[in-house]
């Protein structure tokens, strides 16, 4: 069976197995413009599928098709890969390369062979990042959050119509988080698909969201619906309650509950984290848990 | 002068490398303006050429910055001081053997080569980058062959290298030989070692990624190449597989047999094949089977074609080689022949001749007396037998070698021999002959006494020292009452021709007490007399009433010599 379809990207019943770990486990799931965030505990296969996506790992089963092409074909590969952008979840740096000279070798590699042309679109990414003041810097010499941000700046040369990055916002501080956000944004309309545990940067900049646990697609719609998962089910009190589900205390000293709510709970207004969370059934991310 | 000439091959490179890099921007941190003001040019993508031309241009300024490459750098300028600085007389340094030299001068250059492109090959390994690499559209051959382009630099540093090793000996005026197609080949063969160094490193980057790895391939291949260079060059010709074939030892450059073409078409064949492979591994096309198809025969062909016996033609060529580039000049019945490089040294072989002819009679001197520079008999006996047997005629009288001016008494003791009479040369595979009681023997050493400034202590050899004739050789520790007018053996590249008897030397030594003008009165009357090798000693100690010497010992030839006749 060949998939044919107008989406950016379509999953069907994908399979990939390491060994005896099922990875991803008969994923089906299509993407369109737009920004679409991933979430999923550590393990869940988030990164086998971005990288399957990504056209460095085939699937032990099922099909793919990435802005209309197969990457199961030797073209297919190559079509995919000249529309992408890809940012693995350790993209690995060349250390003794100055920030300008690694992406300028990616570029290299993304085609861009005409010289002049390829330095402006490095330092226009490198720019975007905010990188300009470090691009001659080795990039030993740089941050984590810094060389995180030459990662995201070689993913967006050429400006790819498909964007898969694999956990960007890692390292990065709040301020650089936002401005990644607004990055993303402008874009328009073009595919994205990161990886994250931020689940206030899906809420904040995806149009779509998608948790998997377990190499399966436990949930795929907007942020607010993944949100309203938790309507009704989500209450601050000033003491633990000991039969909700997961519970917490805020910055404010009271403690935030999901579960069934006790009658006469002070229900207060679900977020996307909170609908992960009961759906994953598990604290994820969550500190000082009570 | 070549030193400042390789630093600006050296520099020169890294200047083009600069060139090539990108300009240092500093701008502001416009992060989000930038995100929204920016247009983005659709980039063409370029061809896999243009793209691995970028990516070789990269990774040849990775290249030139290397450590390996500095090393390189610094090896190549260490080997130029050398040759400069090493003794301007020894035959090792002369243009003919340079040229043979060519490959063994760039292996460092290709060894560290090697190492340096094949870190360049692991280091996505290194660095974990391998993944975001295989997300991009160049194929990983592509990154291949560019990474075996990018050791431009050591080429050009090779290249370098030879024209200042070159330039170093030539400005010593120790050019023997000729700019022919074979000093070409060398020059050839030297850049496909380097070339073949990238290959080999980018190969074992693909198939046996492992640091460890480029080390000891350059052990194994030193071990390959000293175990093929110790091989007889003449009895085991897989001695030419070696990757440098090293010219034989005490062996004149002109008779070098490796055939210098064939060998360079068997290296570019193993570089081919080398370079295939590291191709093959990511990419099974035909364009890298044909390159391995083609690989394994042109390295097959050179392989058997350097490994035959020395044809007829061959040896003839050898054999006319040593005439072809004489050069020759007459002055005042001297003719004096030298090869290109060495004519300074005419005038030192015309002295000695004038003084020594001055005390002949005009109608018994040599017209004209030839001095002839020869390439002399050491290694002869080791030449393929079907090479020494074309030369055995063609040693020529007047053999002056290669020498330096150590050998200042062959200027005396060659005109005197052949003013006498005497044979000046071994001629061929013949050891040399012995004249012990013969008067002209004694003419030749007194000859050689009264002109030389430092001869003396040259005429008693040492008795343990052995000679090595063409063919035989002999010790005069065997034969206490003989010995030779000779410069130590390792001074001069032809053996002494004749063997005089002490006897005869210290009758001569005598006669050097005498007045010139008295010997000469006396012996004038007949020169032709005391030429003749029927004349014994006797006869000349008579005539000139020289008190007796030890006659009955000289009479007997040492064992394995004849008699000069």
């Amino acid at each position: 069976m060949t998939v044919t379809s107008a989406h950016q990207v379509v999953v069907r019943d994908v399979h990939k197995h390491f060994g005896s770990t099922r990875a991803v486990d008969g994923v089906d799931l299509e993407l369109d413009l737009g920004i679409t965030g991933l979430l999923g505990p550590n393990g869940a296969g988030k990164t086998t599928l971005l990288r399957m996506l990504a056209t460095v790992l085939a699937p032990d089963r099922g099909e793919l098709r990435v802005l209309g092409s197969d990457p199961a074909t030797s073209a297919g590969r190559l079509e995919i890969r000249r529309r992408l952008g890809y940012l693995p979840q350790e993209p690995g740096y060349y250390k003794g390369f100055t920030a300008f000279a690694f992406v300028d070798y990616v570029a290299i590699l993304k085609e861009m062979s005409e010289r002049r042309a390829r330095h402006d679109e490095v330092r226009r990414v490198l720019t975007a990042v905010g990188l300009s003041d470090v691009m001659q810097k080795p990039i030993r010499a740089l941050s984590g959050g810094m060389r995180r941000r030459v990662g995201i700046a070689q993913a967006l040369l050429g400006d790819p119509d498909l964007l898969v990055l694999d956990e960007p916002t890692a390292g990065l501080d709040p301020e650089q988080r936002l401005r990644f956000r607004e990055l993303l944004t402008a874009r328009g309309d073009r595919t994205t698909l990161l990886s994250t545990h931020q689940t206030d940067d899906v809420a904040a900049l995806c149009q779509r969201v998608i948790a998997i646990n377990h190499g399966c697609v436990q949930f795929d719609g907007a942020p607010h619906d993944l949100a309203d998962l938790a309507r009704d089910r989500v209450w601050t009190a000033t003491e633990r309650d000991v039969h909700a589900e997961l519970a917490w205390v805020t910055g404010d000293g009271l403690v935030r509950h999901i579960g069934e709510p006790p009658v006469g709970s002070t229900i207060v207004p679900p977020t996307v984290e909170d609908g992960y969370l009961l759906l994953q059934g598990q604290p994820v991310g969550v500190t000082d848990v009570t | 002068m070549p030193i400042l000439l390789l630093l600006a091959v050296v520099g020169g490179c890294w200047w083009l490398l600069r060139l090539r890099r990108g300009k240092d921007v500093v701008g502001t941190d416009t992060w989000s303006g930038a995100a929204r003001g920016a247009t983005v040019d659709p980039t063409p993508h370029g061809s896999v050429g243009a793209v691995t031309a970028a990516l070789s241009r990269v990774e040849a300024g990775q290249f030139a910055a290397s450590l390996s490459f500095i090393l390189a750098v610094v090896m190549s300028l260490l080997a130029v001081v050398v040759i400069n600085l090493s003794d301007g007389y020894e035959n090792d340094a002369i243009f003919g053997r340079l040229f043979q030299h060519f490959g063994v001068l760039v292996y460092p250059i290709a060894g560290l080569a090697l190492v340096a492109v094949n870190r360049a090959m692991l280091r996505a390994r290194r660095e974990g980058t391998i993944e975001l690499l295989t997300s991009t559209p160049t194929a990983s051959s592509t990154r291949t062959v560019a990474h075996m382009i990018s050791v431009w630099p050591a080429l050009l540093l090779a290249m370098g290298t030879l024209v200042a090793a070159t330039i170093s000996v030539l400005a010593r005026g120790q050019a023997v030989g000729s700019w022919g197609p074979d000093w070409l080949a060398e020059v050839l063969l030297a850049l496909a070692l380097v070339a073949g160094g990238g290959a080999l490193g980018v190969a074992l980057g693909r198939w046996i990624p492992h640091g460890i790895v480029p080390a000891i391939a350059l052990l194994g291949i030193l071990g390959a190449t000293g175990t093929l260079n110790g091989l007889d060059p003449f009895t085991n010709r897989a001695r030419n597989w070696s990757l440098w074939s090293s010219p034989p030892p005490d062996l004149d450059p002109m008779f070098v047999l490796r055939p210098a073409w064939p060998h360079l078409v068997y290296v570019i064949g193993l570089v081919g094949i080398v370079a295939a492979l590291a191709v093959m591994r990511s990419r099974r096309g035909w364009a890298p089977i044909g390159a391995l198809v083609v690989g394994l025969a042109l390295a097959g062909t050179g392989a058997v074609i350097q490994a035959r016996p020395v044809t007829a033609a061959d040896a003839a060529r050898i054999a006319n080689s040593i005439d072809a580039d004489l050069e020759c000049r007459t002055d005042a019945e001297i003719r004096t022949c030298t090869y290109p490089g060495y004519g300074a040294w005419r005038a030192d072989w015309a002295k000695g001749a004038r003084r020594v002819l001055a005390l002949v009679p005009p109608a018994s001197r040599p017209t004209p007396y030839v001095a002839r520079q020869v390439v002399g008999n050491r290694g002869l006996s080791n030449l393929d037998p079907e090479v020494r047997d074309r030369l055995r005629d063609r040693i020529p009288a007047g053999s002056y070698g290669f020498g330096g001016p150590d050998t200042e008494v062959t200027w005396f003791v060659l005109p005197a021999q052949a003013a006498t009479g005497l044979p000046t040369s071994v001629r061929g595979v013949r050891p040399p002959c012995y004249a012990g009681n013969q008067a002209r023997a004694v003419l030749a050493v007194w000859l050689t006494l009264a002109t030389a400034t430092n001869a003396v202590d040259s005429v008693i050899q040492d008795p343990d020292e052995e000679f090595s004739g063409v063919g035989a050789s002999w010790h005069l520790a065997d034969a206490p009452w003989a010995t030779v007018i000779w410069p130590s053996s390792n001074h001069t590249d032809a053996d002494s021709p004749i063997v005089y008897a002490r006897a005869d030397v210290d009758a001569a030594r005598q006669m050097a007490t005498r007045p010139v003008a008295d010997v000469q009165r006396v012996l004038g009357e007949d020169w032709s007399r005391w030429k003749d090798a029927a004349t014994p000693t006797s006869e000349l100690v008579r005539a000139l009433a020289l008190a007796p010497v030890d006659f009955a010992t000289a009479r007997k030839v040492p064992a394995g010599l004849a008699r000069c006749r």
